[in-house]
């Protein structure tokens, strides 16, 4: 959600005009209508401040991203030496080139 | 368009990495081979290095290259290559391909602020029984995300958790 729709959707909830809010916040009217699309982008500050003058405070979560990668390959891997690990690269990359419909670059002797 | 095509087959490391190490090459694995050395469990088909800038160290790449057997990868077969310091120095990227697989020298790379700065957080592991410096994955991170391509950018996730669980690893006491 951008910073613009965070701020209309919470001073609608408090049916808080563009007009009073800018008052209270001792802007103006339009800078308040810029900022809420997107026109300008507040700083964290600015738009805590003005949330705090709607009765509200600006809450910033961060949360782990699911990445999607496959952890436990990452902790077999670690488990192993760094050669092991290699040999192991090195033999899967094999697999990958003898299975890979991909074209293949000329070798050192073509 | 994008080249897609494949090497014949994974580098031979040890050939490889063996001749840099004996004559004294100053350098740091990076690319896929370095995030797998890390424990990234995606595979790669080349092994890419970063070699410091100067002229005695482009002596000493250019011993080991000249004792590996280096043709320029995807030129012409007859574009002209003297391999020598003065090459090396006046260039800065080089791809290889070698008996043992395909091998890229590089000197100037996206993502890395120096030399100095990448190889004074390396590690330094061993591999095959030969010591390396090895990227960080703070390091490979910053080069991936700098690259920017796809498979650069599933990278960076995978390197992202994969600092994570080193550092797991490190805090409960584990290699």
């Amino acid at each position: 959600m951008s910073p613009g729709v965070l701020l209309r959707q919470a001073r609608r909830r408090h049916r808080v005009s563009q007009h009073s809010l800018a008052t209270r916040a001792g802007t103006t009217q339009s800078a308040i209508s810029r900022i809420e699309r997107d026109r300008i982008s507040p700083s964290f500050e600015t738009l805590g401040e003005l949330l705090y003058l709607l009765g509200e405070d600006l809450v910033v979560e961060s949360e782990e991203r699911n990445t999607g990668i496959d952890r436990t390959l990452n902790e077999a891997q670690l488990d192993l030496s760094p050669s092991s690990r290699l040999d192991y690269g090195l033999a899967f990359a094999n697999q990958v080139i003898e299975m890979s419909p991909n074209p293949k670059r000329p070798g050192w002797s073509e | 368009m994008t080249d897609r095509s494949l090497p014949r087959k994974a580098p031979d490391l040890k050939r490889l990495l063996e001749p840099l190490v004996r004559h004294g090459v100053d350098f740091v694995l990076i690319g896929g081979m370095a995030g797998i050395a890390q424990g990234s469990a995606y595979p790669s088909f080349d092994l890419d290095v970063v070699y410091a800038r100067g002229h005695a160290n482009a002596s000493r790449l250019v011993a080991a290259l000249e004792e590996i057997g280096v043709r320029l990868r995807g030129a012409p077969p007859d574009l002209p290559f003297l391999l020598d310091s003065q090459t090396i120095e006046n260039g800065a990227n080089f791809t290889f391909i070698t008996p043992y697989g395909d091998f890229d020298a590089l000197a100037d790379v996206a993502g890395i602020r120096s030399f100095d700065d990448l190889k004074s957080s390396a590690t330094e592991m061993e591999i095959h029984g030969i010591g390396i410096r090895v990227a960080s994955l703070d390091h490979l991170i910053a080069m991936k995300r700098a690259a920017n391509r796809t498979k650069d950018k599933l990278m960076v996730e995978e390197y992202i958790v994969l600092a994570d669980e080193q550092k797991a690893r490190a805090r409960e006491g584990k290699s």
